[in-house]
């Protein structure tokens, strides 16, 4: 199969496609292991924006669509695929039509994510810098740094460690080819009050002031990557674990300010005229010598890089499938079942139960859950039944829950997935099963911002 | 002075992280060239259980406990003839034999519960198989399901015998695993397709590794139930069978 990732970030917008290979089932636990194997890398266009600032959707689509097509990948060869709005962009107000539009360039299943940590969890993952913290089983945080927003992730022997998004990137001033200020971001104008500077639209931003802001969100990165307390404006969404941990064993720079940090010689200061190559440079000065800072294998398309190779899932192989047509579901909103206490409010439309049970937990406490979700899904008399659960007990639970709908003479059609953590994900879609037995799946964190 | 009585907190991350994946006996310390006294002792507690649970016959509260309807035993006599004499595993009692034939008429699936080389992994994981496997099989409609069945000093091969005596189109057979230090409790669920003497490792499938680190024992029960229901349609198992 092949899918499809797009990024439509603040200054740019690409996608790649990548051949996904579900492998074979490990011996051991029975799971895949997916190889992705990248095929193809769009060329780096400037996001389309309307005169308001708002994305130009049939631009951004066209883009793409004429992008794909020349290099032999229409619709109807690309299997799966993610849209992801980052950074600024994702502010738009009309950022969800782009990704609805951006639908069309795959044939079956196109997804949105955006927002927050999740961006942080795939730039890290797309970069190398989760694989390299599992390899070498030590600390590594990815900085990935684009026009609106730097991303900060942090791995831990490979597992997670953390997560930040900043309101710090190229674009946070933007001039014209002679100088003069054309736009700023409150954090720029934060920084600027710190450098004894004022920026003001229509002045000249002189050399000592672009090198001061740089230096300034320099400063902020570096303190960022350490964990320590930073004021609030910064952020754009906080460290979600206790700070300050101090330097990791490694870092990676990620993103379009990270392929400046690690190309200055394709420095062009007349081509985006903005603070992106300052703050590279600034970095790159001030990262203290003992900290490792390899190359990564994918600086500016880390983000779209991660969404293809990570974003889409494989559910484990004993799993319950009682789809009559094995069609792909879209949008469930996942709804996590306490372990004991109230059921949450059910949305309206279509969910996907999501179950922790513990790692000893026996099919008496899976018959319970069971008669949970079943007492709620009598009322709703839902045709579909979509359960999943983190551990592999999706086909024990599938009995459990199939003895209980017997029981309660509800006769929905069945899907049980397991080996999935949905815990930061909102929403989910999942796909026609694989001749393998596994179900792909892609879990998406729909959080626009709404600031 | 203190004790400490988990050392693990001394060990860097990447240690710990190691630990954590494996059952195996990494990074566990060392006094001078000899390993810890504390280590030392946990291995021979782990060797004595393993050989306990090679040597120890099935209680008969376990029979009563999986609800097993018969009680039958190989023609290996006792523990000891059966670890001296491999082949007799394989093969019924005669008159147990007959006894099974009385007891069970023709079935579609036959399900047994046998000792093999752990009696601790059939009396750990069994009783957590059995129900999830009896009640997944009348999901799937299989037909009709005879047993459970014990049968005592049991190799894999019985499952033939088995087989021929009741004319089941299908047999289970839960039997535990050789134990190894990492655990003595790992049980196995072979399934065979018309399973008749002459019949060989090839034309059966098995799901193995069944124990609290392993998979666990209700989602190996609730796969067994739907790869029982794919031979049946498919008139098939072994190698051929695809699930």
């Amino acid at each position: 199969m092949l899918t499809l990732a797009v990024d439509v970030g603040t200054t740019t917008t690409h996608c790649v496609v990548h051949r996904f290979d579900p492998g074979d089932p490990a011996r051991g636990d029975g799971r895949f292991r997916p190889r992705h194997e990248l095929l193809f890398e769009s060329q780096v266009y400037f996001t389309p924006r309307r005169p308001d600032g708002e994305l130009d959707v049939p631009e951004l689509t066209r883009l793409h669509r004429e992008e794909l097509a020349a290099a032999g990948f229409p619709p109807g060869r690309l299997g799966m695929g993610a849209a992801l709005v980052t950074g600024e962009a994702a502010r738009c107000a009309n950022a969800h039509e782009a990704v609805t539009a951006l639908s069309g360039l795959c044939a079956a299943l196109v997804s949105a994510l955006a927002g927050g940590h999740a961006e942080s969890r795939l730039s890290g993952r797309g970069s190398g810098a989760q694989g390299d913290s599992q390899e070498r089983l030590r600390s590594v945080v990815c900085l990935d740094i684009g026009g609106g927003t730097a991303n900060l992730s942090r791995f831990q022997c490979g597992r997670d460690a953390g997560f930040c998004n900043l309101r710090i990137g190229g674009r946070m001033v933007r001039f014209d080819a002679a100088g003069q200020i054309l736009s700023f971001t409150p954090v720029a104008a934060k920084l600027s009050e710190a450098a004894a500077y004022r920026l003001e639209v229509g002045a000249t931003l002189l050399p000592e002031a672009q090198t001061a802001l740089a230096a300034a969100a320099a400063e902020l990165l570096l303190r960022a990557l350490q964990g320590d307390d930073l004021p609030a404006w910064a952020f754009d969404t906080p460290w979600d674990r206790p700070a300050p941990v101090g330097l990791p064993d490694a870092l990676y720079v990620a993103g379009g300010v990270g392929e400046l940090f690690h190309h200055p010689e394709i420095v062009d200061p007349q081509r985006f005229q903005d603070l992106g190559a300052d703050l590279a440079a600034a970095l790159s000065h001030r990262l203290p010598k003992a900290l490792a800072v390899p190359l990564p294998p994918q600086s500016l398309r880390a983000t779209v890089v991660g969404v293809g190779e990570h974003a889409l899932l494989l559910s484990g192989t004993t799993i319950h499938d009682g789809r009559k047509d094995r069609e792909a579901l879209r949008d469930l909103a996942i709804v996590e079942l306490p372990a004991e206490g109230e059921l949450p409010a059910l949305p309206a439309g279509a969910i996907a139960w999501f179950l922790r049970p513990p790692a000893d937990c026996d099919f008496d406490l899976l018959e319970r859950l069971a008669a949970r979700i079943l007492a709620a899904e009598v009322l709703r008399k839902s045709e579909m039944l979509v359960a999943v659960l983190e551990s592999d007990l999706g086909k024990a639970f599938s009995v459990a829950l199939r003895l209980a709908a017997k029981r309660w003479k509800l006769d929905s059609q069945i899907l049980c997935l397991d080996c999935l953590d949905l815990s930061d994900a909102v929403l989910l879609d999942v796909g026609a099963p694989l001749p393998e037995g596994a179900v792909p799946v892609l879990a998406r964190t729909l959080v626009f911002p709404t600031v | 002075m203190g004790r400490i009585l988990h050392a693990d907190f001394r060990l860097p991350d990447a240690a710990r992280e190691l630990r954590s994946r494996t059952g195996a006996r990494i990074a566990v310390g060392r006094a001078g060239t000899r390993p810890t006294t504390a280590e030392l002792l946990k291995m021979r507690i782990d060797h004595a259980a393993a050989c306990d649970a090679v040597r120890t016959e099935l209680s008969t509260e376990f029979v009563q406990l999986c609800g097993c309807s018969l009680d039958l035993s190989t023609q290996a006599e006792g523990r000891e003839g059966y670890l001296l004499n491999p082949p007799l595993g394989r093969l019924l009692r005669p008159e147990d034999r007959a006894r099974l034939t009385a007891a069970v008429p023709a079935c579609d699936v036959l399900v047994a519960v046998g000792d093999g080389l752990s009696s601790a992994a059939a009396q750990t994981q069994a009783p957590l198989v059995l129900p999830v496997l009896l009640s997944a099989l009348e999901l799937e409609g299989v037909g009709k399901v005879a047993g459970p069945v014990l049968v005592r000093n049991a190799r894999v091969g019985v499952m033939n015998d088995l087989g021929e005596a009741t004319q089941a189109r299908v047999v289970v057979l839960l039997v535990g695993e050789r134990p190894g230090l990492s655990t003595a409790e790992s049980l196995s669920i072979y399934i065979g397709y018309d399973p008749r003497p002459g019949r060989t490792d090839a034309e059966r499938n098995v799901l193995s590794n069944i124990h609290a680190a392993g998979i666990p024992p209700a989602e190996a029960a609730a796969q067994a139930a739907s790869w029982v229901k794919g031979m049946l349609d498919k008139g098939v198992s072994g190698v051929d069978f695809k699930p």
